[in-house]
């Protein structure tokens, strides 16, 4: 879980004071987001072997950077998740590899109840176009939102907003996709 | 766009192979070998150390008339952060890594008239096509204003002028991207901003500074005056209070916007499936479960089931008779398997009422829904009618951001007219206008993105004639940097620097700060009193801990709580 009680921040950040003295005390750490981490780079990209390589990245890099690691009173995977974003934008500058984006049939049926809207194969088109051409800002918040069901708390914390922010944010994102919806009728 | 790939019902990947993939040594091995601590390398014993000799001997004959000055390196110092140096690094740099200022962030369309208001009250006036963009599509416009010497510190904006540091009225800073790509502004159409300043000292010049160099230049700026200083320019600071008023109102107008997008937000939208309705005809059938197993669904009476939309093998299931069937519920749904002699198909489906309890269902629904689409649609008019009262109010400030203006080329006309050189005129102007009126608000054109200052340079203090050792609880320390914050003038100096080195260390007969940033964004700080340093030719230092460094903390050493944005 991303959202923790006191007690295991508490416990995460001598796991953190262990490991900036010594980087083989990085395990706990490494065990506990390794899954999260790889899913949330898998879920916006199409290689899967690649997104295993952009993991290892991000752990490389939070510990040769874990020196520089303060607690703000966010979880670490707030952290990390930044980092994951980070590396995931070199990897689509580097290895010419394509920002994907996963949908599963069930989120789309969220939208389709959301826009009031039937669902049927052309609707499914459309919406799918929709999303598409949504901006790279608005489509992190949707995926994030509807798509990995991350709380607004959380979304916050990772893309350095408040939780209010990032509940307005996606809202516009929720109304721009509505607006590309309606737009593309045919 | 082009380069996006849209994937639908991708099959999803087990933990088990994820954690399958976990590699920790191999991840431990390509670690880079933490760096040796340089006083204790080889080069600094080498090449290092000898040309340190060199200079110590150099420094020697050349300061004879002087005392020495000297830096006594210990086995027991405690390693200090190597960068906060201007001329080693990038013009703006936080110098503690975890606490840096966050810029206020806007999303504006450049294609048509941008009127920004921060949360300091300052705006920006972005006319359509001033953004040089780099493809079609929104800009984001940064920005953070420093209203106290906290801020400035914490963002590692540069202070020094010539051979000054600057005491500042107000500062901002203003960036513009797409793309996450840097975007310029059009030279003919210059953005127009109004900053709010927080001192009305006369005196005040104004800035800009380049981001390359970290040096400052005059800047061409009108001051106006504030509703504490009604002066001669009266009729300008009618305007400027009307001004005011109308930010005040359209801060509080996004605010209140950006509250109804939160409700709007919130709202939800029954479900069909809440209240246990069919969506889908053609995916409803009977099973003939036993109640006893799920008393939840024979508490709903009479019940169907439909089957979740798109599940591949529908069609195949329905096609066949099957022997056996079984339901579990997983989280709050409903899997059934079919099963044979020969295979086994699951189904994911959802209860549905029927007879009487779905006309009752379904009135409880057209009610539940009209209720909150009557909500909505209350909320998403408030929220229209602010957008449209926002506008008129943009007009309205717009209009006394034009008086000024015309007010400011009377006043200037004749003045301007005497300056042939440009570059002469600006200064000139700048400082013309400082004395003229006292500063509130510093109103300015500029055709680039960058960091705009109202300051006074005020000349650095006198060295101390002898060293002056520093101390962390008993041991000695030898810093790079060390800054001081003289809250009487309220300056930052910072020595260190090749203007300002280690060896000009010194302060003024105020109450002084000092600050040194340690390794690893500790902070060490003491309140000192010239005299007593001169005394005692010694500084000892408090550590604030890395996890305990924060604004607030740093505003409350530099006695600067009661100043806010």
């Amino acid at each position: 879980m991303y959202h923790h009680t006191n007690e295991k921040l508490s416990t995460e950040l001598e796991w953190i004071q262990l490991a900036k003295r010594d980087p083989e005390r990085f395990a706990p750490l490494y065990e506990k987001y390794h899954e999260q981490i790889f899913r949330y780079i898998y879920q916006r990209m199409d290689d899967k072997e690649l997104a295993f390589d952009v993991t290892s990245q991000v752990f490389l890099k939070a510990m040769n950077n874990l020196h520089k690691y303060e607690y703000r009173g966010v979880p670490f995977g707030s952290w990390l998740y930044r980092i994951a974003k980070s590396e995931l934008y070199q990897a689509f500058r580097d290895r010419s590899s394509k920002r994907a984006i996963n949908i599963e049939t069930v989120h789309l049926a969220t939208f389709m109840d959301v826009f009031e809207d039937e669902e049927n194969e052309i609707n499914k088109k459309r919406l799918l176009k929709a999303i598409s051409e949504l901006k790279e800002g608005d489509i992190q918040l949707i995926e994030m939102r509807f798509f990995e069901q991350r709380p607004y708390k959380e979304m916050g914390e990772i893309l350095g907003i408040t939780e209010n922010n990032a509940k307005v944010k996606t809202f516009r994102a929720l109304e721009k996709l509505k607006q590309l919806f309606n737009k593309n009728i045919r | 766009m082009n380069n996006r790939k849209v994937i639908l019902d991708r099959g999803s990947i087990s933990s088990r192979e994820i954690a399958e993939r976990q590699n920790f040594d191999d991840l431990v091995k390509s670690l880079k070998a933490p760096p040796n601590p340089y006083w204790k390398s080889v080069w600094f014993w080498g090449t290092t150390g000898v040309a340190s000799l060199g200079l110590f001997f150099l420094s020697k004959q050349l300061f004879s008339e002087n005392e020495t000055i000297t830096q006594t390196v210990h086995e027991d110092n405690i390693t200090l952060a190597l960068d906060g140096l201007p001329e080693d690094t990038e013009c703006i740099k936080a110098p503690i890594v975890a606490v840096d200022v966050p810029f206020e962030i806007f999303e504006i369309n450049p294609a048509v008239d941008n009127l920004l208001t921060l949360e300091s009250g300052s705006t920006i006036t972005i006319k359509a096509g001033a953004i040089e963009t780099i493809s079609e599509g929104n800009v984001i416009i940064k920005t953070r204003v420093f209203q106290d010497k906290t801020s400035a510190f914490l963002a590692g904006i540069p202070m020094d002028f010539k051979n000054s540091a600057f005491e500042s009225a107000g500062m901002i800073e203003v960036r513009g991207e797409q793309n996450g790509k840097p975007v310029t502004i059009k030279q003919d159409l210059p953005i127009e901003i109004s900053l709010e300043l927080y001192k009305n000292q006369e005196g005040f010049d104004f800035f800009a500074l380049d981001d390359k160099t970290g040096t400052w230049s005059l800047y061409p700026c009108v001051y106006s005056a504030s509703e504490e200083n009604p002066d001669e320019h009266a009729s300008n600071s009618a305007i400027m209070l009307k001004k005011q008023e109308v930010k005040k109102e359209i801060k509080a107008i996004n605010a209140t916007i950006a509250q109804k997008e939160v409700e709007l937000n919130e709202i939800v939208i029954p479900k069909k499936e809440t209240f246990y309705l069919p969506k889908n005809e053609k995916y409803i059938f009977t099973l003939d479960y036993d109640k006893r197993d799920f008393p939840e669904l024979a508490a709903l009476g009479r019940i169907n089931f439909e089957a979740y939309p798109n599940q591949a093998n529908y069609e195949n299931i329905f096609m066949k008779t099957w022997s056996n069937f079984t339901i579990a519920e997983v989280n709050g749904k409903y899997q059934v398997t079919f099963s044979d002699k020969i295979a086994k198909e699951e189904l994911s489906v959802r209860p549905i009422v029927t007879g009487f309890r779905l006309e009752e269902a379904m009135q409880e629904y057209n009610e539940a829904k009209g209720a909150a689409e009557a909500d909505r649609l209350a909320i998403a008019h408030e929220r229209e009618e602010l957008i449209k009262r926002r506008g008129e109010k943009n007009i309205e400030l717009q209009k006394y951001i034009s008086d000024m203006e015309e007010q400011y080329n009377k006043t200037s006309l004749d003045y301007v007219e005497l300056k042939q050189e440009q570059e002469q005129k600006e200064r000139n102007k700048t400082q013309f206008i400082s004395t003229l009126v006292r500063a509130a608000t510093a109103d300015f054109r500029t055709s680039r993105f960058g960091v705009f200052n109202s300051d006074k340079p005020v000349a650095y203090p006198k060295p101390f004639e002898k060293d002056v050792r520093f101390e962390i609880a008993g041991n000695n320390i030898v810093p790079k940097a060390v800054y001081i914050f003289d809250l009487g003038k309220d300056v930052r100096y910072q020595f260190g620097s090749k203007m300002n080195p280690m060896y000009s260390f010194g302060m003024n007969s105020n109450e002084n700060v000092v600050m040194i940033i340690l390794e690893n964004n500790e902070v060490a700080y003491a309140h000192a009193d010239k005299r007593e340093v001169m005394q005692s030719g010694l500084i000892r230092l408090n550590v604030i801990p890395a996890n305990k460094v924060t604004e607030e903390k740093i505003k409350s050493i530099l006695n600067e709580e009661r100043v806010s944005a």
